[in-house]
């Protein structure tokens, strides 16, 4: 990677000579890397002729989530990674394209309405990938009731900290459900296939829940949850100031949690147990947490948390990396005689995410993620799964992706059951 | 020392100087030009007092593409100010600047007016005369909108009316690009008895159209008119005009239209221009240009191993054929370097849409020319973005 973007380009000027460095390449390895399929030099194209709305049915028909990805793509691993402009000079940015498409547009439908077919398709879990299904659905005529616990939008309208990602752009992406055909059922929890009898399928799209910290001290008062952080940093009340917090983990949702705890005013520290070049999170979000000024601690596991009525601090032991384990990383292990203590106030363990075990119908694969097929159908006839329950992807984008292939699984097995 | 150079017996400092335009129309805009470095310039067109000059604005409309401008039209007239006043200046620059090459642009509507604006000038102290013919304006009786130089028979008079009446200072004739033959308007410039040839000069043209509100540009108060193309656009008209008067009339000729650069300019003496104006560049970029006009002359003359620009004069006309018939006839076909290529595929998209399906683009991204297929038009080069990644090799 040449450039690191931390701000969208929202230049006019900057976007045209942009589109006009592309090189609209036959095949474009851009599109092929984009999970969503977009076809990018088509709409860039339509940028150069300045036919902005044609720009954004491409964009938006492919990737109904298009403005929040806008903001959150890595696009760098995804359709900048073999851009063929790269080898002249700089890949084309791809995102701020699409980004400034759809956010100069503002929200249009891109919907074709069409006659209904009289079968109902229930959708749990209103993320990213239970509403690209929903989109899809009503477009092939099938009508779609869609439940979510906690909410319409899923992590992008509740976990992405909004420095880094504006509501108003989750929000466009939302919009498009408000349409006839389409019922919302938002603080709704499903557990099991018999609260949804009548339906002619179903989808499973909720979110995951998060792996406990199995260590001494877990359950102390502030030991928070990164969800429970991520969406409780949303509201201008939540203050850490003065606190000082531990996030322990390696991935991205370690990274947004420092964000949002230095954010709101806390000193945080990220500890994690191999080095910075095997943690599993983008180069972006660690420059943008770095230059935030969240300090990082590696080759560290906790090992207790203390305290007595509440968190007092964190026990470490350092780590040493030995051979690769079956994730290809090196295996991290303890060093013996090295504990040591950092005092906190906050601990947040973001050590990883499963599905929750809901929907006992359907089979899971040995880490608790829902097993499907190259359709995204489960074990259960009828029974569909989309998104980050699947245990594949992580993206929004994917999200995306698996959701238009369950509606078009769904479209299918519906169309032959008739 | 090495760029001076000589033209219609006046010396050049060096061969780039400022056409007529709004650059050279303030006393204090020319005097900067001059001490910038340009060897002359060409004052803004100027006619017998009394003249309606009646500029409507805005006057000009430029031709972009993302951060490119390609070129620029105007529909501006000759200068507000009339010869009493030029004549004036002239004397004042002729004091200050007295090694400036200084060229009186006129135009008249009559024998009378053209040979009063001659003697004024020369008398003032400007070195040549430039006599615009391309002005719709100075049409002397004949059908409005007209010019001059698209009569053969009315060029070939006026010029002699204007020749006549100076007593020994050069006569230019700055033609227009705008007729069926060129050579027939520049043997009547000869045969009128200037000294040289201006070519040439804008292109009539419509600048494009607002399509919302149906306008064209440059819109006035939602009216318009045909504009004067010049810059980048027309540099390649320039050039065949310019070759073509060079190899047919042999009359010496300043070069106008469409140089931006000293690469553009080369080009222009290549097919036979002894000097270079420069308006659009210098409306664009301003006169701090001529630094890099000078240094890459000079590069490039010594490179070539030329000892004056007149060394360049005219070295690319023997490589120009009368017709196509004249061009050799050789087996030719698309050679692709795959080791500078990035496999982007252009070249396939445009031989198979635009070409002859010549070539064959696989899941390896690497493009592959069918000889057979192959009748080598070069569309492949032209749209590759690597230079030097495609040649086109001559078999037998
Ligand atoms: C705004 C403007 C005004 C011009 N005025 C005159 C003029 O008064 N007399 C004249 O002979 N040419 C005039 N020209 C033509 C220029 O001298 C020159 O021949 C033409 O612009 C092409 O050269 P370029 O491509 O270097 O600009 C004018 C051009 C422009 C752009
Ligand atoms: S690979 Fe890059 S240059 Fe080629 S079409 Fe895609 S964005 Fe444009
Ligand atoms: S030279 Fe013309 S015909 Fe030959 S490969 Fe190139 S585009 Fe095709
Ligand atoms: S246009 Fe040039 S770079 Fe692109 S595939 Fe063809 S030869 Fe390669």
């Amino acid at each position: 990677m040449k450039t690191i973007v931390l701000e969208n380009q929202k230049s006019p000027i900057f976007i045209y000579r942009e589109a006009d460095r592309c090189l609209l390449c036959y095949d474009p390895p851009c599109t092929r890397n984009c999970p969503a399929h977009i076809d990018i030099p088509g709409f860039i194209y339509h940028i150069r002729s300045g036919n902005f709305e044609a720009a954004y049915r491409k964009i938006k028909s492919a990737n109904p989530f298009a403005d929040t990805c806008g903001y959150v793509c890595p696009d760098e691993n995804l359709c900048q990674k073999e851009c063929i402009r790269g080898l002249i000079d700089e890949p084309i940015r791809i995102r701020e394209l699409h980004s400034y498409v759809t956010e100069t547009l503002g929200y249009r439908d891109v919907i074709e309405p069409v006659r209904l077919k009289g079968k109902k398709v229930a959708i749990v879990g209103a993320g990213p990938a239970g509403i690209t299904a929903a989109l899809k659905l009503i477009e092939s005529g099938y009508e779609v009731h869609i439940f979510d616990r906690n909410g319409i939008g899923g992590i992008p309208s509740a976990e992405i900290p909004l420095g880094r990602l504006p509501s108003e752009a989750v929000q466009r992406d939302i919009m498009a459900l408000k349409r006839p055909g389409i019922k919302v059922y938002d603080g709704k929890e499903i557990k099991s296939l018999t609260e949804l009898e009548g339906y002619d399928a179903v989808l499973l799209a909720f979110g995951l829940v998060e792996r406990d910290l199995k260590i001494p001290g877990a359950d102390l008062p502030g030991v928070i949850g990164p969800k429970e952080l991520l969406r409780s940093a949303r509201e201008e009340k939540t203050d850490f100031s003065g606190k000082r917090a531990v996030v322990i983990g390696g991935g991205n949702v370690a990274l947004d949690s420092a964000y949002v705890l230095k954010e709101k005013g806390a000193h945080v520290l990220i500890a994690y147990r191999r080095e910075l070049k095997y943690a599993p999170s983008w180069t972006k979000e660690r420059v943008l947490t770095f230059l935030k000024g969240v300090e990082f601690l590696y080759l560290v596991s906790p090992t207790e948390i203390l305290g007595r009525d509440r968190v007092e601090g964190v026990r470490f032991v350092r780590m040493r990396l030995e051979k690769a384990d079956e994730s290809g990383r090196p295996r991290a292990v303890p060093i013996e005689g090295s504990q040591f203590v950092i005092e906190a106030d906050v601990v947040v363990p973001a050590i990883g995410e499963t599905a929750p075990p809901y929907f006992p119908e359907v089979r899971r694969d040995e880490r608790g993620f829902i097993l499907v097929d190259e359709k995204g159908r489960t074990s259960k006839e009828g029974v569909f799964a989309a998104g980050d329950l699947t245990g594949e992807g992580g993206t929004v984008v994917e999200a995306v992706t698996q959701g238009k292939r369950a509606a078009h699984a769904i479209a299918e097995y519906l169309g032959r059951s008739s | 020392m090495k760029l001076e150079t000589e033209f219609l017996g006046v010396k050049f400092e060096n061969p780039f100087i400022l056409g007529a335009a709004p650059s050279t129309d303030e006393l204090d805009i020319l005097r900067r030009g001059f001490e910038a470095g340009w060897a002359g310039a060409v004052l803004k067109t100027t006619s017998v007092p009394g003249t309606r000059v009646d500029i409507a604005y805005p006057m000009l409309a430029s031709m972009r593409e993302a951060d490119s401008k390609l070129s620029l039209g105007n529909i501006d007239l000759i200068s507000v100010y009339h010869v009493d006043e030029v004549a004036r200046r002239i004397e004042i620059l002729r004091k200050e600047f007295p090694e400036k090459v200084l060229i009186a642009s006129i135009m008249g509507a009559s024998r009378k007016e053209w040979q009063s604006l001659v003697k004024i000038l020369e008398e003032a102290g400007a070195d040549m005369i430039e006599c615009s013919f391309s002005c719709p304006q100075g049409n002397i009786g004949e059908e409005p909108g007209r010019m001059l130089a698209q009569s053969a028979q009315a060029t070939e008079l006026v010029t002699s009316w204007v020749v006549s009446a100076r007593k020994k200072i050069p006569v230019l004739i700055k033609i227009t690009p705008q007729v069926t033959d060129i050579v027939e308007i520049a043997m009547a410039v000869k045969r009128g008895g200037a000294d040289g040839i201006t070519a040439s000069n804008t292109i009539p043209a419509l600048m494009g159209i607002d399509i919302w509100s149906l306008v064209p540009n440059p819109p006035v108060d939602g009216k318009s008119a045909y504009s004067g193309l010049s810059g980048p656009a027309i540099k390649p008209i320039t050039l065949r005009v310019i070759a073509e008067i060079a190899r047919y009339t042999g009359m010496p000729i300043a070069g106008t239209g469409g140089a931006m650069n000293w690469r553009d300019a080369v080009e222009f003496m290549l097919v036979g221009a002894h000097i270079v104006q420069f308006v659009t560049a210098v409306m664009f970029h301003g006169f701090r240009i001529i630094d890099d006009l000078k240094s890459g002359l000079l590069y490039y003359m010594d490179r070539m191993g030329f000892e004056s620009p007149k060394d360049i004069v005219g070295k690319s006309l023997e490589h120009i054929v009368w017709s196509y018939d004249e061009l050799p006839l050789k087996k030719v076909k698309s050679r692709i370097d795959l080791e500078k290529c990035i496999g982007c595929g252009d070249c396939y998209i445009s031989c198979r849409d635009g070409g002859h399906m010549a070539i064959e683009f696989g899941d390896d991204r690497k493009p592959r020319v069918i000889d057979e297929k192959c009748v080598g038009c070069a569309l492949c080069k032209e749209v590759c973005p690597v230079p030097g990644c495609i040649r086109m090799e001559t078999i037998d």
